[in-house]
């Protein structure tokens, strides 16, 4: 399952936070807001809403699905 | 803080030198202390009563470098492999006192060539353990702010891990050590497997008791966050599936009438599980 996020650029906005202090803000380590930003972590729903209202915005400006709108391990039948 | 620095270095180089004291009392007494003997020398017995107050110095000294290390934690991989050479070399200062007191005893009737070997390798982890403390005290730049408390409960978490991983390997390798004859003889291979695998679990359950006194305040559902929970799950499962072959093997070998010692096998895979699940955890962090 894959997820985009735009967590670093929202960081370097809002006064250049440090993954550290978001993950303070979130109750979360430094690593998993490493792991997120990297897409190699897919967050809870509580974890993105979390994030969202860090950065004050709609969970869906931050978190995105892949542009062809499928995450692994999904088929459509044609 | 200059002055305690100051200290610590003071005391660990007093520390440096009792030890030196008993490595030279103990081939002092092992050259003198010969099977003919029929009682031990006092001048013998006094050189080696005075071991009991150099060790004592050294294990106040051990408690100050465990103290200073779990304090200053980021998670790195080497302060990990510190905090369990400290444990270790803590814990084997008591058997240097057992040892050198069944050495008093046995001298006259037994072989006590083993004990002596094992007293001198206790000596050079000993040594190298207040080397490596002196090393970083003088290392360490007075003044450094202390660590932020959800750095610091990171650097814990990835420690347990960490510290998982070499006990588990340590563990593996008593246990092969200790069935492999070299040690001790196979009758005794039992007992010392399981002297092997307590030492090697010794600092992981020392760091889980501390890692559980600094989260004491916090609700169990926050000890972990959601990745961590996730990577420990996913590693437990990857133990898993490393254990199965290997119980199948064990079965195999059990129906051909191939005969391993029940402690050998259950210490074996929980040793090699502890390592899968800590490795996997690590490798998922880096």
């Amino acid at each position: 399952m894959k997820l985009e996020n735009n967590i670093r650029l929202r960081r370097f906005m809002k006064n250049e936070m440090s993954q550290q202090e978001l993950a303070d803000l979130v109750g979360v380590s430094r690593m998993t807001i490493y792991s997120i930003e990297k897409g190699k972590y897919v967050p809870s729903t509580v974890l993105a809403l979390k994030i969202a209202a860090v950065f004050e915005l709609p969970v869906e400006e931050i978190f995105t699905l892949p542009q062809n709108g499928q995450t692994e391990g999904e088929h459509h039948e044609e | 803080m200059k002055n305690r620095k100051a200290l610590f270095i003071t005391l660990g180089i007093v520390s440096l030198g009792l030890l030196a004291y008993c490595l030279f009392a103990c081939i002092y007494i092992q050259t003198r202390l010969i099977p003919s003997l029929e009682e031990i020398p006092t001048q013998i017995e006094t050189i080696g009563n005075l071991i009991i107050p150099a060790l004592l110095v050294t294990g106040i000294y051990h408690l100050m470098l465990l103290f200073r290390a779990l304090r200053s934690q980021t998670g790195k991989f080497i302060d990990s492999v510190y905090i369990v050479l400290i444990i270790i070399s803590g814990i084997t200062l008591l058997s240097d006192l057992t040892l050198l007191n069944d050495i008093g005893k046995e001298y006259a009737l037994w072989d006590v060539g083993g004990q002596w070997a094992m007293v001198y390798a206790f000596m050079a982890v000993h040594v190298l353990t207040v080397v490596w403390g002196l090393l970083r005290a003088a290392k360490r730049q007075p003044g450094l702010a202390p660590l932020k408390e959800s750095i610091r409960k990171e650097g814990m978490s990835l420690s347990l891990y960490q510290i998982g991983l070499i006990c588990g390997i340590l563990g593996i390798l008593g246990v092969v050590f200790a069935y492999s004859g070299l040690v001790v003889p196979n009758r005794f291979s039992v007992l010392f497997s399981i002297l092997i695998a307590g030492l090697a679990l010794f600092p992981l359950v020392l760091f889980v008791v501390y890692w559980l006194i600094r989260l004491k305040n916090i609700p169990a559902r926050e000890w972990l966050d959601e990745k961590q929970l996730v990577d420990t799950a996913f590693a437990a499962l990857i133990g898993f599936f490393v254990a199965v072959p290997l119980y199948v093997v064990i079965c195999i070998l059990d129906v051909i009438q191939v005969q391993i010692p029940v402690s050998a096998w259950i210490l074996g895979i929980f040793f090699v599980q502890l390592s899968v699940l800590s490795s996997v955890v690590i490798a998922r962090n880096r």
